[in-house]
């Protein structure tokens, strides 16, 4: 898979920045303090984890229950630190594939080669940052009206074009892969 | 944790009764960002599905909004759910 200059960057923007948000930690108790360094490698309490408030974190981390809160919560403070490992992961694995030695082409750009599990990292990472944009510039089913309608030089029409270019080089992918 | 009250204990409540029985089940629900050729591969990848039954489930979450796409404990679904956000997929467990 060949990538353009200009998609390199953009991926490697997109990617870096969903991988500090991922980063972060929801609650200042889990931080390990300069005092004591081992706070944040052991559980710092056995209540159940709230979900995060930002809507993005929400949707790649959700709630495992659906009406149960304290089942949820059990279920996060339990999984989720391993599930934003695995997402960070997958951004990393972008991330280094990207800026690889060796791996440029004359035009500027990037040439990608990916076997089954890199391509597993990929699929699974484009559809975060899919999530991530989709949730902040409100994706619904049917966008095609608010498309044509949309000014080109307007910033909601780039934000949907760079969502639909990510969705596009998903579906690439995914039929590379099962040889569609 | 609180430690039980004897009024939580003695609940007669039938709904709450955790009956070991009764298999759990990982439910994947609709969302309007991932693509169908992805369900349908990530079904395929996660749970060993062949194509056509990947793609019923991913037909299932798309018409009807939700799809039951395995059965287990709950240690196992609780695996396969943690699997599927992994995944990206919009995915919770409950007891059938």
């Amino acid at each position: 898979m060949s990538l353009e200059e200009p998609e390199v960057w953009l991926l490697m923007s997109m990617t870096t920045q969903l991988l500090a948000l991922l980063g972060e930690s929801d609650s200042a108790e889990s931080e390990p303090s300069e005092a004591d360094p081992l706070q944040g490698m052991v559980p710092v309490s056995f209540d159940p984890v709230a979900p995060p408030a930002d809507p993005i974190l929400h949707r790649l981390l959700p709630d495992a229950y659906r009406d149960d809160n304290e089942a949820a919560g059990e279920f996060r403070r339990l999984t989720e630190a391993d599930l934003r490992a695995t997402k960070r992961g997958g951004l990393s694995r972008i991330v280094l594939d990207l800026s690889g030695e060796g791996k440029g082409t004359r035009s500027g750009g990037v040439r990608v080669d990916l076997d089954e599990e890199g391509a597993s990292q990929w699929l699974a990472a484009l559809t975060d940052l899919r999530l991530a944009l989709g949730t902040r510039i409100g994706v619904t089913e049917d966008m095609d009206d608010e498309r044509e309608r949309l000014a080109v030089d307007s910033p909601r029409y780039a934000e949907i074009a760079t969502y639909d270019w990510l969705s596009w080089l998903q579906d690439m992918m995914v039929r590379a892969l099962v040889g569609e | 944790m609180a430690a039980p009250s004897v009024e939580q204990v003695n609940r007669p409540d039938a709904e709450d009764a955790v009956d070991p029985d009764r298999p759990w089940v990982a439910v994947v629900w609709n969302d309007p960002i991932n693509l169908m050729s992805y369900v349908t591969w990530v079904f395929q990848k996660l749970f060993g599905y062949d194509r056509e039954k990947a793609k019923r489930l991913m037909l299932d979450v798309h018409h009807k909004g939700r799809a039951a796409v395995a059965f287990g404990s709950r240690e196992q679904i609780e695996h396969d759910v943690q699997r599927l956000h992994g995944a990206g997929l919009w995915a919770t467990l409950q007891q059938d």
